[in-house]
């Protein structure tokens, strides 16, 4: 194995030698070697174990699905050899060995071969008892590669992108689509998984050098083509709808948005089955011209060609050109047809077998190949008694048949039938949008296939509104590329039909013995097509394999699902850079300074409290909340939804929505709204305002906002009524001034009458606080004498400023999220979804008084009206632990047992400084909302702590800070 | 009492990496980024245009109440027009218009002063406005937004709801003399983090922020006189 002279569309540069480590010994290659060209360049054929026996394994198909060939380089695991190409440093080990490639230990099980049978993982859980013990042998013998967790996050990016046309293969079909989808007038994106576009039409030449050269001419025009981008080395991972495909390069994940798609991506070559068709030395056809053409390696000194079809006689005149002896051309065909490669071949004295297999395959001293047996094999494809011969060889090349490289195309959701003459499936009927062409559509002949693509390419064109599509004949096959039975039966076996999951032909016979006669059925317990290269070397042949054993035709037992993705798609490419979006608060700079402690709230960053110095979180919260209680303090509450509707049926529309009435407010009052769904659950709550006869503001809760908006404009669309809604939950911000000096506070900013006549509790007020044009409301939600003051976005920050000057005197500060929930519950005033849940009616948490089944009509009024003649099932309470309680307190959502039942949970609880106890709210079964109930509650532990059902509110309840005279 | 202070929605993103502030249209804006900002521009520089005043309108009577204001409305849903003083009118989906006022125009605060008739709707916009420009400034596009922006070009007057970022955005492309460049709009609360993110992609690109100072013509399209009013902090 040495480099051969100069090819003309060779990858590697000979100017450049690239020095690595292969297993802890140097090695040299060339740029653009693979790892796997540059390894068999040097004479290193056995390049990994194979995954269940640890058997040496080689180059397989040099197309990106040598999976036994899976390299760890560095914190880079499972790198495929027969692709990634080479870099000078690299230091590689393969995977799955113990010991190393030369010495590992695992390959004793080889010798266990006949005690590891099919389903052996199934079976041998099937105790649950010896489950534990092969637990822990399969997570030590299996795995491939060793994960380094110190590898550091790459931040891939992501990228967008669109074109008219998006071709799949960049072979002879595919670079005929582009061209005649361009030539129409498309812009056209072409991606090829290989390092250099030109596919099969550089490499399969069969020393014809008009093939390459046609090839060569599409190539050029494409690359030059104005509306043409070709992207080389770059795969299209997957089929999404509306023609959403994601393309995989070195760096990054681009979503690429198509009008129409042309997959052109060829076919995968399929091993024939014969004893031992593993060892390095046998492989593909396609693979020994990929190492020729691609990287000028001669795959073998002397060679065996096993064939079934045109493609077998060009590998045979490839390896010729490349300096090798052809020993034999093997064709498991009973007749020839008569071609000039099979003349060329004659001329040079190939020795030619019709009717004739390769037996078995021999293994040298190195467990590499030095000979096979040949045999002739009968109609049936049994082989002839007292035929067997051995030839030496050290390169045995298979070209028995193909599979299309359909994934893309059934994830598109294409009908595919099994075409008996061609022994493939191909598309019987195609998605819209979606076109194939080439070996994929079973066209195999060159000038057939640029035909095709030319088909293919003016119709996916005149799908994206560029030109009109044209009849353009495709010859029909003279000949089925792919042989209906390419397996040779041998007595002991090793005739592999998955490389990934070493599964022989007596696996799949045993399976279906076992019942496993469905094609899905056999995939899951067998395996097959489960290994890393998902089946794209196995699958045909295990369909084959089930159809013969169940007399089935291929169409009959149908193929498994092509699933994303196509390839491996690196984990750094699928996180790639992470939008996270997250919104804040025009006060939010203000909070940071004040040395807030933020927490998340729906897509918010909220102050949960701020911190101070030499101060527990708790202390802090619980200082926040005392200043509001005894002096003043100041809270941002711009999250809250804010919504404006305005129109002469305004009112009519919040009597439809909330629960509660609103066309006989007057203008300058605010009232609590209930929004409940359909079913009459609780579902959003907040105040509205009437600022004007037609104009209604109203406020949402934090995390609803979105959600109240979007319907509510559905719900305008659907009612028609003459009104407007307008989103303002951006466009203004809001803050509360809550504590018995606020009023004295704003008063420094507003000529705004204050006094309790002229803004009484629960009014809304228009003008200026601090110059700035402001919706003032006089709310109570922590239970204080307080005004929530509601201006433009733009200047929050200014008023913010405003109020905290005039405060000082005062002794203003922030307060957070958490000190509001405190005094909140002070009041015994809940939190819609914290302190109800997907089921809650106003009922049962008190909240009758917020619901007017008199109206005509609103959302969940029916509901309601039903509810109500029901016995309630639960009722949300409040209940408090003793003031001298110690010992552990309980949680929200900790349980409430009774009679060794669960009869309630905690929604809500905390330490009041101003009732001197733990006060909560919990739901409780009807029969225990009495006040002077004991409760029991179960804490994390399974103690159990005992509680009492009281009256809320807790603190002032009378309200009395709310009113003048306080 | 002067009038209160306008703070763009970016500015608290902003204040740790601007170089100098001005005022533009009364609201505290970065000048400057630093000396690179016009290399940072050449290639994928954001800049800040929230100064801008604008105001929004919606309904049936919309576009009949703007015309009799004096102002031009785009006769096609989701376009745009520029009128001769400069003013932005940006038509979203059939019955809603975002109109944004040329450096010292006024249009804005007349619309937000005027009395909405019938079917009219009143939109307060305080929204964080970006301008997007720079011979990478495509591909910063597509590695934040799933929309394709070619479309946009070739008519000039189309403009698009989309999502960037996570973030839903109105943007539109205006040519230039380097090139097109991109305007959009987006909720102000949502500002800070679409600024921060595609201040870090472009910073991927060799670009990032720009002040107002680099920014020249492009933040004052129409009108070149870079009218408003600098008063270096």
């Amino acid at each position: 194995m040495t480099r051969i002279p100069v090819m003309p569309d060779e990858w590697v540069d000979r100017c450049r030698v690239v020095r690595f480590r292969f297993e802890g010994h140097a090695f040299e290659g060339l740029a653009g070697d693979s790892i796997a060209s540059a390894l068999w360049a040097a004479g290193q054929r056995t390049q990994g174990r194979s995954f269940k026996y640890h058997r040496v394994r080689g180059i397989l198909s040099a197309a990106n699905h040598d999976v036994n060939v899976m390299l760890q380089d560095g914190p880079r695991l499972n790198t495929r050899g027969d692709v990634v190409a080479l870099r000078e440093g690299m230091d590689l080990t393969a995977v799955n060995t113990f010991g190393g490639l030369a010495q590992d230990r695992a390959r004793v099980l080889g010798l266990f071969a006949r005690f590891l049978p099919v389903g052996f993982y199934y079976k041998a859980f099937h105790s649950k008892r010896l489950f534990p013990k092969w637990e822990r042998l399969f997570r030590r013998i299996t795995g491939l590669g060793v994960l380094d967790f110190d590898t550091p996050h790459i931040r891939t990016p992501k990228c967008y992108d669109f074109c008219d046309v998006l071709v799949i293969g960049a072979g002879p079909s595919g670079l005929a689509a582009a061209l005649s989808a361009a030539g129409a007038g498309a812009s056209v994106v072409v991606v090829d998984e290989n390092a250099r576009a030109g596919g099969s039409g550089l490499f399969q030449l069969g020393g014809d050098e008009a093939r390459r050269l046609q090839t060569r001419t599409l190539l050029d025009k494409v690359r030059t083509h104005p509306r043409i981008r070709l992207l080389e080395a770059t795969c299209a991972a997957a089929c999404y709808a509306d023609h959403w495909l994601p393309l995989i390069d070195a760096e990054r994940m681009t979503k690429m948005r198509a009008q129409a798609v042309v997959v052109a991506g060829g076919a995968f070559e399929q091993p024939a089955v014969f004893r031992n068709n593993d060892l390095p030395g046998v492989m593909l056809g396609s693979a020994m011209q990929r190492l020729i053409y691609r990287y000028a390696v001669r795959p073998a000194n002397r060679a065996v060609v096993l064939t079934a079809n045109a493609d077998g006689y060009r590998v045979a005149l490839d390896l010729i050109a490349a300096g090798a002896v052809v020993a034999a051309v093997v064709d498991m065909r009973a007749v020839v047809p008569s071609s000039a490669q099979l003349d060329e071949l004659s001329r040079k004295g190939v020795e030619l077998l019709a009717g004739h297999a390769v037996y078995e395959a021999h293994a040298g001293l190195d467990g590499e190949l030095a000979g096979a047996t040949l045999c002739r094999i009968d109609a049936a494809g049994a082989v002839v008694p007292g035929s067997l011969r051995r030839v030496d060889c050290d390169g045995l090349a298979m070209s028995t048949g193909w599979a299309p490289s359909a994934n893309l195309l059934y994830q598109a959701g294409t009908k595919m039938r099994f075409d008996d003459l061609l022994q493939q499936f191909v598309p019987s009927r195609l998605p819209e949008g979606v076109f194939a062409c080439g070996r994929v559509n079973g066209v195999y002949q060159l000038d057939a296939r640029m035909a095709d693509g030319r088909r293919a390419g003016a119709a996916a064109a005149a799908h994206a509104g560029c030109g009109t599509a044209v009849d353009i004949t495709v010859d029909a096959e003279s000949e089925s590329p792919s042989l209906a039975w390419p397996v040779v039966a041998h007595p002991d076996g090793k005739n592999f039909v998955d490389f990934d999951e070493d599964l022989q032909v007596k696996d799949f016979e045993n399976a279906v013995q076992e019942g496993y006669d469905n094609i899905e059925l056999l995939k899951r317990f067998s395996t097959v097509g489960m290994g890393p290269s998902q089946g794209k070397h196995s699958n045909m042949t295990a369909l084959r394999i089930l159809a013969r054993l169940t007399g089935k035709s291929p169409q009959q037992v149908g193929t498994t699902t092509a699933r994303p993705f196509f390839h491996p798609v690196p984990l750094s490419h699928l996180a790639g850079r992470g939008f996270s979006p997250q919104r804040h608060s025009p006060l939010h700079g203000r909070h940071a300074a004040l040395g807030a402690v933020f927490m998340q709230a729906g897509a918010w960053e909220r102050p949960e409290y701020y911190a101070v110095a030499g101060r527990s979180r708790i202390d802090c919260i619980r200082a926040e909340a005392g200043r509001v209680r005894s002096a003043v303090g100041l809270i941002d509450v711009g999250t809250l939804g804010k919504l404006e509707v305005r129109g002469p049926q305004a009112a009519e529309f919040l009597n439809r929505v909330y629960a509660g009435r609103y066309d006989t407010m007057p203008v300058g009052a605010t009232r609590y709204a209930l929004m409940c769904d359909e079913s009459g659950v609780m579902v959003d709550e907040g105040v509205v305002a009437r600022v004007a006869d037609d104009v209604f503001y109203f406020t949402t809760t934090t995390s609803g906002a979105a959600t109240v908006y979007r319907e509510l404009s559905r719900l305008n669309v659907e009612w028609k009524l003459d009104c407007g809604l307008v989103n303002l939950t951006g466009a203004y911000a809001a803050m509360n001034l809550a504590g018995p000096a606020s009023r004295a506070v704003l008063a420094q900013l507003t000529d705004q009458d204050l006094s309790s006549q002229a803004f009484p509790y629960l009014g809304v007020r228009t003008g200026t606080v601090a110059g700035i044009a402001a919706r003032l409301m006089r709310v109570g939600f922590v239970g204080e004498w307080g005004y929530e003051i509601h201006v433009p976005a733009e200047y929050a920050p200014t008023l913010w400023d405003a109020l905290m000057t005039a405060g000082e005197a005062s002794g203003i500060a922030p307060f957070g999220v958490e000190a509001q929930r405190l005094l909140r519950l002070e009041k015994g005033h809940l939190i819609v979804s914290q302190d109800t849940d997907g089921l809650s009616n106003p009922f049962e948490v008190g909240m009758d008084w917020a619901v007017r089944l008199d109206k005509p009509f609103f959302t969940g009024k029916r509901s309601l009206q039903i509810i109500r003649k029901m016995p309630l099932k639960r009722r949300l309470v409040g209940f408090h632990l003793p003031e001298n309680h110690t010992g552990q307190v309980p949680l929200e959502c900790h349980l409430i047992i009774a009679d060794g039942d669960i009869a309630g949970r905690v929604t809500s609880i905390a330490w009041s400084p101003n009732v001197g106890r733990h006060i909560g709210l919990a739901f409780v079964l009807p029969s225990m909302a009495e006040p002077g109930t004991q409760i029991s509650i179960r804490v994390t532990d399974g103690a159990m702590v005992q509680a009492e059902v009281c009256t809320t509110p807790f603190f002032d309840p009378d309200d009395l800070r709310q009113k003048e005279s306080s | 009492m002067n009038a209160p202070l306008r703070i763009s929605p970016l500015h608290d993103v902003q204040v740790s990496h601007a170089a100098r502030w001005t005022q533009a249209e009364g609201m505290q804006t970065p000048a400057s980024f630093g000396a690179d900002d016009a290399a940072k521009l050449v290639l994928a520089g954001i800049g800040d245009l929230s100064f801008r005043r604008r105001a929004g309108v919606k309904g049936a009577g919309a576009a009949n109440w703007l015309n009799a204001l004096g102002i031009a409305t785009p006769p096609r849903h989701n376009s745009f027009l520029h009128m001769d003083d400069g003013t932005l009118v940006a038509r979203l989906g059939t019955t809603e218009y975002l109109i944004e006022d040329a450096p010292g125009g006024t249009h804005a605060d007349r619309i937000s002063a005027a009395t909405p008739g019938e079917r009219i709707y009143p939109v307060p916009r305080f929204d964080a406005a970006l301008l997007i420009a720079g011979t990478r400034a495509p591909e910063l596009l597509r590695q934040t937004c799933a929309f394709d922006f070619d479309r946009l070009l070739p008519d000039g007057q189309a403009l698009a709801m989309t999502s960037m970022a996570g973030v839903g955005i109105t943007v539109l492309a205006l040519d230039g003399p380097a090139g097109p460049h991109f305007r959009l709009w987006c909720d102000g609360t949502w500002g800070g983090y679409l600024w921060a993110t595609l201040v870090e992609v472009a910073g991927d690109l060799g670009g990032g922020a720009v002040g107002l100072d680099a920014l020249g013509s492009l933040a004052g399209q129409h009108n070149d006189a870079s009218p408003w009013r600098h008063a270096n902090n």
